[in-house]
C-alpha cells in the first residue's frame, strides 16, 4: 500500500493513513467495491449496500472537512463523489453485473462490446413495435409481467456466472444486452401505461 | 481540472456567529441554534417573520418587509413581492407567466436577465430585491447575536435549476453573506423534524409554500438523512391561491372581462388580467391572501375588491383553488414511483410551508399519501430551523457531529449531441457531490474546435430542456474526424451547482474551461453591482453583449457555410440568392456597434434557413437509421 502523502506512514486502508489519520487520495485501482468495502460479488443485499453507504459517506463527506486543510477538503470531496459514483453503479442487479464484467475488461457500455445476434435484435424490435401499438391496457400489463420474468431469469443466470462461476463470459454478454434492451421495452411500457 | 476546483464552495473552518436562512417567496426567516436548540430569531416588535416585500421610493429610499408591505397600496409598481419566481428568470420566461401581476418587466438587452421597471428610468433585477431581504435578516441577526455573522446557510427549494441556485448565491454576495451552503428546503425541514423527534424510516417531505412546491423522499437512519428522490414544481404555491381568488371577484366586478374563460382559474387566463392596473391587482392580491389567511379557521368571510364587497365560503375557496392543488398530484407520483413505493407504506409525511395551513390542502395530501400528515412543527418555521442546524453543523463545534444529510440532484444534467439531442452525463436524483466523464470526438477531417451545449432538464430533446451554458475547445490539433479524444467533466458541488470542463487528450495537449450558466449573473457583473451600489454600467454591459453577439454569428456563418458544401444539393435554386442576401446582411451588422442589429439579422437568417435545416437533418436520420437500425430504435 502507498504512503501518506503528509506524514510518509504506510496508508491503513483506501481511505486513511495508519498514522496521523489524515484523508489519502485515491488509488487508480480502487474499485467500487473497495470504496463502499463490501465483497466484489453479484448478491448483495440492499440493506448491504444502503448501510455500506451510509458509513462511508459519514467518514468522507466534505461536511466532516470544513475546517481542516485545502487539500484534505478537495480529497473529502474527491472521496465522496466516488463513493455516490460508486453506490449509482452497484444499486441495481443490472448495472452491478455490468460493473462486474467491466472488472473483467468487458465494458457494455460500449456499442461494440455488445452482442451483434441479429436474431435477437430483430426479435426485440418487434416486441417494441408491437407495444407501441397496443391499445388495450390488460395486454400491456401481460407484456409486462412476461418481460419482468424474463428479465429476472436473465439476472439468475449472470449470478451464477459471478458468484459460482457457471456459464461463459459470452453467455453474460448476450444476457446483459438483452438486458438493457428489456429495460428501454420495460420503460416504455410503464410510459404507456401512464398515458 | 473542474473537478478538483473546489475554489467556489471550499469553507474555511467559521466558529462563532452562523444562522440559517429561509429566503421564501412570500416570508423570509432567520434561525440560529444556541446551547444546541434551533430558535427563530425575532424582530425589533417580537415578529418572527419578514415578508419577502422591497419598495423603492423617490429618491433611492427603500423599505424592506412589512413596511414595504404598507406602502404597497400607493406605488405598487414599485414594491417587489415574490421576487423569488423570477430568480434566474430570463425576460422571455417572466413575460411567458401570464399572470395577475402588478410588475412590468424590462429585458436586458440580450434577455438574460428580467429587470423590474421601477418607472422614472430606474430598475432593479430579482437578485438585487433578495439582497435587500437578506441585509434585512442579516441585520437582524446581528443586532440579536451582538456582532458580524461568520456564515449562513440559505435554503432554495429542491427543484431549483442551476441558473436559480447561481441567482440565490450571487444575492448572498451582493449582501455581503458568507455562504457555508445552499440547502434544499425540504431536506432542512426534514433535518428539523428528524433531529426534533428523533425518529427513523422513510419520510415524504410535503412543501408547498408561496411559490414553489417541492416533495422529496428521505430515509432516516444511522443518524444519515439520505434524499432518495425529489421532484416538484418551482412555479406553483399559495400566491397561486391568491391569484386565482382575486380573479375570480374581479371578474365578478366587472374589472376583467367576463368572456374569458370563467373556470380558468391561476393559469392560461388571457390577456384581460394582464392589463389590471397595478395597484388595484396589488389591493386584489392583498385582499385575496387575507381572505384566504381567515379561512383557514373560519367557514366565510367577507373580501372587498374594486370597491365591492363579496362573500366567500371555504367550499368556495376549495374549488377555486382545486385546479391548482391537482397539478401537484402529477409530482408527487412520480417520486412515489422513482423510489418503487406506495404512499401508506411511508412512516410518515411532514408538511412544510404556509400554504400546508390550508385546510384543503391538508385533506387533498391525507387522500393522495393514504395517511394522515403530520404537522407537530410550525410549518412555517421548520425550514429555517433546519437551516440553522446545518450552519451549526458546518461549522463543527456543535454537539451533533454525528449527524449528515445527504442530498440528490434534481433534474438531469447533459449535453446536446448531433441532431439535438441531448447526452445525459449526471442523472436526477443521483447523490450529490458528484461527478462524471464522458468521452467525445470530433466528426469532420481537420475539425479544430468543438462546441458544448450544456443542458439540463429529462426530455430527450435539447429543445425540450434548459439551456445552461455553451462554450468551445478551441486549438485542437488538426487531426483526421475521430481521432481526437475529448474528455467532458461534469461536477456538482454539495450546493447542487455544476461545474463543467473539457480536456483534450489525444495528443497530451490539455485545455480546459469553466462554465457559467447563461441566466443569473457572472462573477464580473455581481462586483461592479457591489462596486458601484447596484447601479449599472451600461456601456461595459454592451460592450460585452456586442462581443457575445458577434461571436455567435460568427459561429453560424461558419456552420452554415459547411452545411451549404456538405449538402448542396439539398438548396433550391431561388434559395441561395436569399441566403447569401441575409448573410451579407449579417456580416453588415457585425461591423456595426449594435448588438440588437447583429441579433435581428441572425433571427433572419436563421428563420430563412430552417426548411434547409430540416432537410439536412432528415438525411443525417435516415444515414444513421440505415446505419444500424435495431440498435438506434431500441
Amino acid at each position: 500500500m502507498a504512503k501518506c502523502w503528509s506524514c510518509g506512514a504506510e496508508r491503513r486502508d483506501a481511505f486513511f493513513c495508519g498514522s496521523c489519520e489524515k484523508i489519502q487520495p485515491i488509488a487508480a485501482t480502487t474499485t467500487h467495491f473497495d470504496l463502499l468495502d463490501i465483497p466484489p460479488r453479484f448478491a448483495v443485499p440492499s440493506e448491504v449496500l444502503d448501510r455500506a453507504f451510509r458509513t462511508k459517506s459519514k467518514r468522507v463527506h466534505p461536511d466532516r472537512y470544513g475546517a481542516h486543510s485545502s487539500i484534505e477538503r478537495r480529497l473529502a470531496l474527491d472521496h465522496t463523489a466516488r463513493i455516490n459514483e460508486a453506490y449509482r453503479a452497484l444499486k441495481t442487479p443490472a448495472s452491478r453485473a455490468e460493473y462486474l464484467l467491466t472488472l473483467e475488461g468487458v465494458d457494455i457500455g460500449r456499442e461494440d462490446a455488445r452482442t451483434q445476434n441479429p436474431g435477437l435484435l430483430m426479435a426485440l424490435l418487434e416486441t417494441q413495435e408491437a407495444i407501441e401499438v397496443m391499445h388495450d391496457r390488460q395486454a400491456l400489463l401481460d407484456e409486462k409481467s412476461r418481460i419482468e420474468a424474463r428479465r429476472d431469469s436473465l439476472l439468475a443466470g449472470v449470478g451464477r456466472y459471478f458468484d459460482e462461476g457457471v456459464g461463459t463470459r459470452q453467455d453474460v454478454v448476450d444476457a446483459l444486452t438483452e438486458l438493457r434492451y428489456l429495460s428501454r421495452i420495460l420503460e416504455t411500457i410503464s410510459r404507456r401505461l401512464e398515458d | 481540472m473542474g473537478l478538483l476546483q473546489i475554489g467556489g464552495s471550499a469553507r474555511a473552518k467559521c466558529a462563532g456567529r452562523v444562522v440559517g436562512i429561509d429566503l421564501g417567496t412570500t416570508y423570509s426567516l432567520v434561525a440560529n441554534v444556541q446551547d444546541g436548540t434551533p430558535s427563530v430569531i425575532e424582530d425589533d416588535a417580537g415578529r418572527v417573520t419578514l415578508p419577502s416585500v422591497v419598495w423603492f421610493g423617490p429618491d433611492g429610499a427603500i423599505e424592506v418587509g412589512y413596511q414595504a408591505r404598507e406602502r404597497a397600496g400607493a406605488r405598487a409598481e414599485t414594491t417587489i413581492a415574490s421576487a423569488k419566481r423570477f430568480m434566474g428568470r430570463s425576460h422571455a420566461e417572466a413575460q411567458s407567466l401570464e399572470e395577475l401581476t402588478p410588475y412590468r418587466f424590462h429585458g436586458s438587452s440580450s434577455g438574460a436577465v428580467v429587470y423590474f421597471d421601477l418607472g422614472e428610468g430606474r430598475r432593479t433585477t430579482p437578485i438585487e430585491v433578495s439582497a435587500h431581504v437578506l441585509i434585512a435578516l442579516k441585520r437582524r441577526a446581528e443586532a440579536a447575536l451582538g456582532g458580524t455573522l461568520d456564515g449562513a446557510v440559505i435554503t432554495v427549494p429542491a427543484y431549483f435549476d442551476d441558473a436559480q441556485r447561481q441567482a440565490t448565491k450571487d444575492a448572498a454576495r451582493l449582501a455581503g453573506l458568507n455562504v457555508l451552503r445552499l440547502l434544499n428546503e425540504p431536506t432542512s425541514a426534514a433535518l428539523a423534524y428528524g433531529l426534533d423527534k428523533r425518529r427513523e424510516g422513510l419520510f415524504a417531505v410535503f412543501d408547498l409554500g408561496g411559490g414553489t412546491f417541492d416533495i422529496s423522499l428521505l430515509r432516516l437512519e444511522d443518524g444519515v438523512f439520505q434524499v432518495l428522490t425529489t421532484g416538484g414544481d418551482a412555479r406553483l404555491g399559495g400566491d397561486d391561491f391568491d391569484r386565482a381568488i382575486a380573479e375570480h371577484f374581479l371578474r365578478e366586478a366587472g374589472v376583467i372581462s367576463p368572456t374569458s374563460d370563467a373556470e380558468g382559474v391561476g393559469v392560461g387566463v388571457g390577456v384581460d388580467v394582464g392589463d389590471v392596473e397595478p395597484a388595484l391587482a396589488s389591493a386584489a392580491l392583498a385582499a385575496a391572501r387575507e381572505a384566504k389567511e381567515r379561512l383557514t379557521d373560519a367557514e366565510k368571510t367577507q373580501i372587498e375588491i374594486a370597491g365591492r364587497t363579496f362573500e366567500l365560503t371555504r367550499t368556495q375557496f376549495d374549488s377555486l383553488i382545486e385546479p391548482t392543488l391537482e397539478r401537484v398530484r402529477g409530482p408527487v407520483t412520480r417520486v412515489l414511483k422513482d423510489a418503487g413505493l406506495e404512499g401508506r407504506e411511508l412512516d410518515g409525511v411532514v408538511l412544510v410551508g404556509g400554504s400546508t395551513r390550508v385546510p384543503r390542502v391538508r385533506s387533498f395530501v391525507e387522500t393522495l399519501f393514504g395517511q394522515k400528515p403530520l404537522s407537530d412543527l410550525d410549518p412555517d418555521r421548520v425550514v429555517a430551523l433546519g437551516a440553522a442546524i446545518q450552519a451549526d453543523l458546518l461549522a463543527g463545534d456543535g454537539p451533533r457531529d454525528d449527524v449528515l444529510l445527504l442530498d440528490v440532484l434534481p433534474l438531469s444534467l447533459g449535453l446536446e449531441i448531433m441532431g439535438g439531442a441531448v447526452e445525459k452525463i449526471l442523472h436526477r436524483n443521483q447523490a450529490i457531490p458528484a461527478t462524471a466523464k464522458q468521452e467525445f470526438t470530433t466528426y469532420a477531417d481537420q475539425q479544430t474546435g468543438m462546441e458544448f451545449h450544456v443542458v439540463q432538464g429529462e426530455r430527450e430533446l435539447v429543445s425540450d430542456c434548459r439551456s445552461l451554458a455553451r462554450f468551445s475547445l478551441g486549438n485542437l490539433p488538426p487531426m483526421g474526424a475521430g481521432q481526437a479524444r475529448v474528455l467532458v467533466t461534469f461536477s456538482v458541488d454539495a450546493d447542487g451547482i455544476l461545474h463543467v470542463s473539457a480536456e483534450e487528450k489525444a495528443t497530451g495537449r490539455t485545455a480546459s474551461v469553466q462554465v457559467k450558466p447563461s441566466y443569473g449573473l457572472d462573477d464580473e457583473t455581481v462586483e461592479r453591482m457591489i462596486l458601484e451600489s447596484f447601479e449599472h454600467a451600461q456601456e461595459d454591459l454592451n460592450q460585452k453583449l456586442l462581443i457575445e453577439a458577434r461571436t455567435e454569428a460568427e459561429r453560424i456563418l461558419a456552420a452554415l457555410k459547411k452545411a451549404l458544401v456538405e449538402d448542396a444539393d439539398l438548396i433550391a435554386p431561388d434559395e441561395l440568392g436569399a441566403f447569401e442576401t441575409e448573410t451579407h446582411a449579417l456580416r453588415e451588422a457585425m461591423g456595426g456597434t449594435s448588438h440588437r442589429r447583429i441579433e435581428e439579422c441572425r433571427d433572419r437568417l436563421d428563420t430563412l434557413t430552417a426548411d434547409f435545416a430540416v432537410r439536412r437533418m432528415n438525411r443525417s436520420l435516415q444515414k444513421s437509421l440505415e446505419g444500424q437500425k435495431a440498435d438506434s430504435l431500441l
